[in-house]
């Protein structure tokens, strides 16, 4: 047996001291008897007749004695070595992935690894290196390799389930790489599924789940069709026997409907429903079940409001600009003689003079503004605005400038100059903004550039929240989140935790999608919602994980060194019962009255 | 130190003698001494030199035997109050022994005994030789009122000096703690030798009956200073009030077998009930 922390045997030093302090004795309060032969006696008496008394004289001493050896003993970590399973380097992979949550042994399959992980990184050799790597939607390292125990603890407690698939086909690769580096190394991979192909030989693959019974919501989403909402669902039994399922679909919090369904063994069924409702909020379908795995038992599914953006061109809107228009994502353009309904941008070829409220697109100036013209082209000078950062464009040249007097009411930020002269600027004021071209588009080359589409997508975001928009409308869990933005953007996940999304080359993208639900987007004071499933047959499929599957030789299992075996914890709850038993003693004889 | 009322019931008392007095004069009391009163005692043969008034012509007639008639002769006897003043006996305890001594002389003296006072301390002293007749009581007190408690009293030492000094058998009062070991049962049993009459009147304070001591402690002898360290339990005090009772069981039965009077008091008890109504029930008083 040795010690892990022998230097605090040093602690050892207190017995003399617990012994000097016992021989010296409490501090008594002095008392004046008159008879001090009977208290004599009496205390003789006590002593001869009490094996309390007795025990308290000396027992008491000894347990001290004992209490503080084995607390000692407790803090010096001894430990003996057994035969042991693990490497002097190891890697801890743990399997994050939606299935892990699955129930098993009395929780999950997610809690019985973890335990296991803790009894590893607690019984490794004393100068073992750990690696501790989370396996999700990707292989994230969280602790490289330490000797430093608390801190894999510490991340072990941290770790999570999510509701994505296992990147299992990073494992192959992953397994090489620490081959590579530390060829001694010691992969553990803790987990309900087997990686693809034959095991590396220095992985070793110790299994948690047994086969469940289940049932997944694989797919739903909400839909309009002629003015009115409908919902198509699947339900994919992973079962061994015919399931039947309340199916309850809500909006927010309000429920729409419930509905029974049968589902025969290993099959889907899918269908179609009428769904009431004409708000904007999320669609969330709940699978009223208690099968093995929780995770895929809940889905949603945006507002079909939500996904389309009505654009009007009002006029003899040039072809360019409703070519560019209509190649963006979710965007619906009309054209239409006035402005009808609630559109999300309104495109004027001869804007009024008085702007109805609304966001617009004002391909040349109202007359009532116009105060001159420069017949000149000159060349476009673009300002370092966010509307127009990052794209590439050109000096193009801008003919048939006009110059306006912009009313008041609107406050003016310069997009672009030609001339010295404003040519493209933003306005903003009271219940209304647009982008207003000074030049003729007709007369410049800016509308045969590449980049001209992407300037139109890009005022489309910024006047309509169109760079939220260009995120996808739904995700699979782990699935990369990315959307054009010149701006930074806020993620907000359905725990409540906020990502701030800083854009890089005109783009943010997270990665952080792991956990299903709703997701929200912030950006300059726009958001919307974003809906992220676990879609995935593989890890809603309960199967039966292989408990112990090496890919190492025998002769390679051989060469481990011996495996921890430590008894602080014994030892500490020696200490602790010794001093309950001392308790005991002490109340056990006051109760007797000795 | 005793208030007009009290002197006067205790002038209405007496104090009774379980054995006849044997005194050196005649006095209220009768003694073994036949001798010249009303009372017959009994009748002896006729020796030359008896006086012959004495002779009983009715018993020679019927017995044909020359019988003289004794008559008990009444004697005064002494009465002596022995006070502890050990250290043990300081406050409460020796102000009602003192007081105790004083009525009990108030009522030997009116009823015409010779009563003498003892402190009993670390030696026999001081003493008042035995005096009689009422106009002595203020003497007497003023005797009692000047003991102090102080040192170790022996009682198996003081008690066979007193009964040294005084040989003549009397009525004695021991008025003490009796907490020493063994109780002192040495020193009355010399008393008793000498043939005194002795009622035994033990002051404990109400904290050595019933003690309130707990914890650790470290206890100091009043008398001779010596200490023990003791954590007192619920345990030890009832040991203690065995040992107690020990003690005092070994004091009344002694008492039981030498035909004398042991009398446990508390220092809370007031004097006059325990006059009137205590020394009264044991027959002390009439």
């Amino acid at each position: 047996m040795s010690f892990l922390e022998p230097a605090n045997l040093a602690w050892l030093g207190l017995l003399p001291v617990l012994l000097a302090l016992y021989l010296m004795k409490l501090r008594r309060r002095q008392v004046t008897v008159t008879a001090s032969f009977l208290w004599r006696q009496a205390a003789r008496q006590t002593r001869v007749d009490s094996f309390f008394q007795r025990l308290r004289v000396n027992i008491f001493l000894l347990l001290q004695l004992l209490a503080l050896a084995a607390l000692v003993g407790g803090l010096a970590r001894p430990y003996t070595l057994a035969p042991g399973q693990l490497a002097g380097q190891v890697v801890l992979l743990v399997d994050c992935s939606a299935s892990m949550g699955a129930r098993f042994a009395g929780g999950t399959r997610f809690e019985a690894a973890l335990q296991k992980a803790r009894q590893l990184v607690r019984q490794a050799p004393g100068g073992a290196e750990l690696m501790l790597v989370a396996l999700g939607a990707q292989a994230r390292v969280l602790v490289p390799f330490t000797a430093d125990r608390t801190r894999l603890l510490a991340e072990l407690d941290r770790l999570e389930p999510q509701d994505t698939e296992a990147d299992l086909a990073s494992v192959r690769p992953l397994a090489l790489s620490v081959t590579l580096s530390k060829p001694q190394a010691e992969i553990l991979l803790l987990g309900d599924t087997l990686p693809p192909g034959t095991l590396p030989p220095n992985l070793r693959f110790l299994g948690f789940g047994d086969a469940g019974r289940n049932l997944a919501i694989s797919a739903f989403q909400v839909f309009e069709r002629e003015g009115k909402r409908q919902a198509f669902i699947a339900v994919s039994s992973f079962s061994p026997q015919a399931e039947s399922v309340q199916l309850l679909l809500y909006q927010g919090k309000r429920l729409l409907f419930t509905r029974a369904l049968q589902v025969a063994a290993g099959s889907r069924r899918s269908l179609t429903l009428p769904v009431p409702g004409t708000e904007d909020e999320p669609y969330e379908l709940h699978l009223g079940t208690d099968d093995d795995l929780a995770a895929d038992n809940r889905f949603w599914s945006l507002a079909p409001r939500q996904q389309v953006q009505r654009v009007q061109l009002v006029g003899t809107v040039s072809r360019f600009v409703e070519k560019a228009l209509v190649a963006q994502p979710r965007v619906r353009v009309q054209r239409v003689p006035e402005p009808q309904g609630s559109p999300a941008l309104v495109v004027w070829e001869s804007p009024p003079d008085r702007l109805p409220p609304g966001t617009h697109l004002l391909l040349n100036p109202p007359a009532g503004w116009r105060v001159g013209a420069l017949n000149d082209a000159a060349p476009l000078v673009w300002e370092e605005h966010r509307l127009v950062a990052g794209l590439p464009l050109e000096r193009g040249l801008a003919g048939g400038r006009q110059k306006v007097n912009v009313p008041p009411a609107f406050r003016q930020e310069v997009l672009a100059t030609a001339g010295g002269q404003p040519a493209l600027v933003l306005l903003r004021g009271g219940d209304s903004q647009a982008v207003l071209f000074l030049f003729d588009l007709e007369q410049s080359d800016l509308v045969l550039s590449p980049a001209f589409p992407m300037l139109m997508a890009r005022l489309l975001e910024g006047l309509v929240g169109g760079s939220l928009d260009t995120a996808a409308e739904a995700l699979v869990a782990g699935q990369e989140l990315s959307l054009r933005s010149a701006v930074p953007v806020e993620v907000t996940d359905p725990q409540g935790r906020i990502h701030e999304l800083t854009p890089r080359q005109g783009r943010c993208s997270t990665l952080d999608t792991t956990r299903a639900g709703l997701y929200r987007l912030s950006s300059e004071g726009q958001s919307r919602q974003l809906a992220v499933n676990l879609m995935s047959p593989g890890e809603s499929a309960l199967a039966a994980a292989p408990a112990d599957v090496s890919g190492a030789s025998a002769g390679h299992a051989g060469q481990s060194p011996s495996m921890l075996e430590e008894y602080w914890r014994e030892l500490a709850g020696a200490a602790l019962l010794v001093l309950l038993l001392e308790w005991f003693l002490y109340w056990g004889g006051l109760r007797r009255g000795v | 130190m005793l208030d007009g009322a009290l002197l006067r019931r205790l002038e209405r008392l007496r104090l009774e003698a379980r054995r006849a007095p044997v005194a050196a004069g005649p006095g209220e009391r009768r003694s073994r001494a036949k001798g010249r009163s009303l009372d017959f005692a009994e009748h002896r043969d006729y020796v030359p030199g008896d006086d012959v008034r004495h002779l009983d012509w009715n018993a020679y007639a019927r017995f044909d035997r020359l019988l003289v008639k004794l008559y008990q002769e009444e004697r005064d006897q002494t009465i002596s109050l022995l006070v502890d003043r050990s250290a043990s006996m300081a406050g409460p305890k020796l102000e009602l022994a003192r007081r105790l001594a004083a009525a009990l002389a108030y009522i030997g003296l009116g009823g015409y005994d010779r009563v003498g006072v003892a402190a009993l301390g670390p030696t026999l002293g001081p003493v008042r030789s035995p005096t009689r007749g009422r106009s002595q009581a203020p003497l007497v007190f003023r005797f009692l009122e000047g003991l102090e408690a102080g040192g170790v009293t022996d009682l198996d030492a003081v008690l066979p000096a007193w009964a040294r000094r005084f040989p003549r058998p009397g009525q004695l009062f021991v008025i003490s703690d009796f907490l020493q070991e063994g109780a002192g049962l040495n020193g009355l049993s010399q008393l008793r030798y000498a043939r005194n009459q002795v009622t035994l009147v033990q002051v404990l304070s109400p904290e050595e009956l019933d003690p309130t001591l707990a914890g650790d402690l470290k206890l100091v002898d009043v008398e001779t200073a010596d200490s023990r360290e003791l954590t007192v339990t619920h345990g030890v005090v009832a040991a203690y009030r065995a040992a107690l009772t020990a003690l005092c069981d070994s004091l009344a039965g002694w008492a039981n077998r030498h035909g004398c009077t042991y009398l446990q008091v508390s220092s809370s008890d007031p004097l006059d009930e325990l006059v009137t109504a205590t020394l009264r029930r044991s027959g002390v008083v009439a």
